[in-house]
């Protein structure tokens, strides 16, 4: 009763340094190759089961092009997460297992005015608030009271609930993707169960990998990109979010995970794993996941925008400034676990197709209509969370990325190493004392939970985003380093 | 009854294997590896008590749905768990469970991972000599 970790090794044929291609012939019901963004490293150390799963996902009906797979790849429950997959949306399917349980969960990145020397005095002040502040770790309750009539609301306004009720401010909403909304929500295909297990959660983080973290703009690669996004130097305090929909958004996941499961045979669907169950896209129990998949995501930007508001109450507070003053701006937020219907080119033709992104950011380019403001002209903004020891990246979408990908980049630096074996070699204590002498305090809830989350468990996180440079679907703008972090 | 972390089988994830003479065992197994999970069930007060009553079709369908409505109730009722005490009814497919712990307090107990969900990935119940299931959590 194992997982498919002896899948074969692929006859990779090889397009460039860092781009792979799976034939069909790998396995049995291919409809399209797969390929993998990796450099020759981490090609050779990529978790075996990820080739099996990025098969399985090529055999999905209606897919287009490749079923892809991004440098920070690893094994998944269906999809591998670093996944990305395009499909018609007259033939082909959706599926939860293409999008994860947590959907919408995502990645946020604010300014400061502060720099390095002016927060570490008082680092540990602001951290302990902050912990105090956000809720975090198993079964954490928000301080947003919410009844069934107001938490329909936020599944229909996302984010722009948040600000009109005082969480945020107005112009935090255009540094959102999708500007912190997705308007086909509708809260009739959302299950009671759903609104139960997420209303108290509003405004929490949760736990397994996501966080908080204060960080200091340690590298920039691209003065003047990361000036237009409020970055203007190497000692500057950002502030990095890491959650999405919670408790809420894991239901509609398992929701219809049944759902679909009952209803594939109708729909002569076959699958290779039943973590890969869908419905072709067209049907009503496709659309109507869809609809309830977008409650989720707004619930998800709604979270991460309580949460920034409590941080700007935080920094307020140890500093005795106001966030305004504090010029505590928002950079990006980025959804990375989501499906869309979205227009790209394929064969040499400009057509729809609903992308599913697990573990994969949106990386558009310059010129898109779904970007406004200065986005627009610049590209979107990306941002990929590293691990608490070694820090993250905030990286922008390029035309490449749209040629190849679907407009789509990586979304982390990707674990080598399973959470037991993790729990096995690291003690949750020890880790956390010797972070302190390397000058990043942590904060958590459980210690198993933090020694799951050491550094070794995860891959290089500058090799990963090197390759997704030279792969041409990024492009380096600023490294951030890790001071303060709050893990669930 | 036994169950064992599986550190092979899940990257991102908690995998375990439970087994059981019986499927009382085997559902009595299983929920320990997931109550477990979220919390060291000795650091939690039995304060609390919940039932579960549940039918399914399948044995699998009634695995998956049972320790499903534990992930649920961690999260309505803000609750992590000190014991688990299940019969299962081999013929009827029928349940009865009665679930004690506590509203999380992180001062005095100790938490593990939250669970977003309990996954189809590679789940399955077998009859051996007795019974055995494998599980994937999303963490």
């Amino acid at each position: 009763m194992m997982a498919n970790r002896d899948a074969p090794i692929p006859e990779f044929q090889k397009q460039s340094d860092f781009v792979w291609d799976i034939p069909t012939a790998y396995k049995k019901g291919m409809l399209v190759p797969g390929r993998m963004f990796a450099s020759k490293q981490l090609l050779q150390d990529m978790d075996r089961t990820v080739y099996d799963q990025l098969a399985n996902v090529a055999s999905l009906r209606g897919i287009q092009q490749h079923a892809l797979c991004m440098p920070d790849a690893h094994s998944g429950y269906g999809f591998p997460i670093g996944g990305v997959a395009a499909f018609d949306p007259e033939e082909g399917i959706i599926s939860p297992g293409g999008i994860g349980f947590d959907i919408n969960c995502g990645m946020r990145l604010v300014t400061t005015n502060l720099t390095y020397k002016e927060v570490k005095p008082r680092l540990k002040q602001l951290v302990d608030l902050l912990f105090q502040r956000v809720p975090a770790g198993v079964g954490c309750k928000g301080f947003v009271k919410l009844d069934k009539k107001l938490f329909q609301q936020i599944m229909t306004q996302g984010a722009g609930w948040c600000v009109d009720n005082g969480f945020g401010w107005h112009e935090d909403l255009a540094a959102i993707e999708d500007n912190g909304c997705i308007k086909q929500a509708d809260p009739a295909f959302v299950s009671d169960k759903a609104m139960t297990r997420g209303m108290d959660q509003l405004g929490t983080l949760g736990s397994g990998n996501h966080y908080l973290e204060i960080q200091y703009a340690g590298e920039i690669f691209d003065q003047a990109v990361a000036k237009k996004l409020g970055i203007i130097s190497e000692d500057q305090i950002c502030v990095m979010v890491h959650c999405g929909s919670r408790g809420f958004g894991h239901q509609i996941g398992t929701d219809y995970l049944k759902i679909f499961l009952d209803k594939m045979a109708s729909y002569k669907l076959n699958v290779l794993d039943p973590e890969l169950a869908c419905a072709p896209f067209q049907s009503k129990e496709g659309q109507q996941y869809y609809s309830a998949m977008a409650c989720a995501a707004n619930m998800a930007f709604a979270n991460r925008q309580v949460i920034l508001h409590r941080i700007r109450e935080c920094f307020s507070e140890t500093f005795g400034k106001s966030p305004e003053k504090l010029e505590m701006n928002m950079v990006y937020d980025v959804a990375h676990n989501i499906a869309k219907l979205e227009k790209h080119t394929v064969d040499g033709k400009m057509k729809e197709v609903v992308v599913h992104r697990k573990g994969a950011t949106r990386a558009f380019g310059p010129g898109r209509k779904e970007l406004t403001g200065k986005f627009n002209k610049m590209g979107q903004p990306v941002i990929i969370g590293g691990s608490m020891e070694t820090g993250s990246y905030l990286l922008l979408g390029t035309e490449g990325a749209l040629e190849q990908t679907f407009g789509s980049t990586a979304h982390g630096s990707g674990r080598t190493m399973s959470r037991t074996q993790a729990k096995r070699d690291f003690n949750g204590e020890q880790l956390q004392k010797d972070m302190e002498k390397r000058g990043i305090y942590v904060r958590t809830t459980s210690y198993s939970g933090l020694a799951e989350e050491a550094g070794k468990a995860y891959k290089p996180i500058s090799v990963v985003v090197d390759t997704l440079e030279r792969a041409g679907i990024s492009k380096k703008i600023v490294g951030l380093k890790p001071l303060g972090n709050i893990k669930g | 009854m036994s169950y064992k972390f599986l550190s092979d089988v899940a990257i991102a994830d908690t995998a375990f294997e439970a087994t059981g003479k019986t499927l009382t065992e085997l559902f009595q197994s299983a929920a320990v590896a997931l109550i477990t999970t979220l919390a060291d069930p000795k650091t939690v007060k039995p304060a609390l008590a919940k039932v579960i009553e549940l039918k399914a079709e399948t044995v699998d369908k009634l695995l998956f749905n049972f320790l499903e409505e534990l992930v649920y109730l961690k999260d309505t009722d803000a609750m992590v768990f000190s014991k688990v005490t299940v019969t299962v009814d081999e013929q009827k497919l029928t349940l009865l469970a009665t679930v004690k712990g506590d509203t999380v307090k992180p001062a005095e107990q100790k938490l593990g991972q939250d669970i977003k969900a309990v996954t189809m990935h590679y789940f399955r119940v077998e009859k051996t000599n007795g019974w055995k299931a494998q599980v994937v959590l999303d963490i």
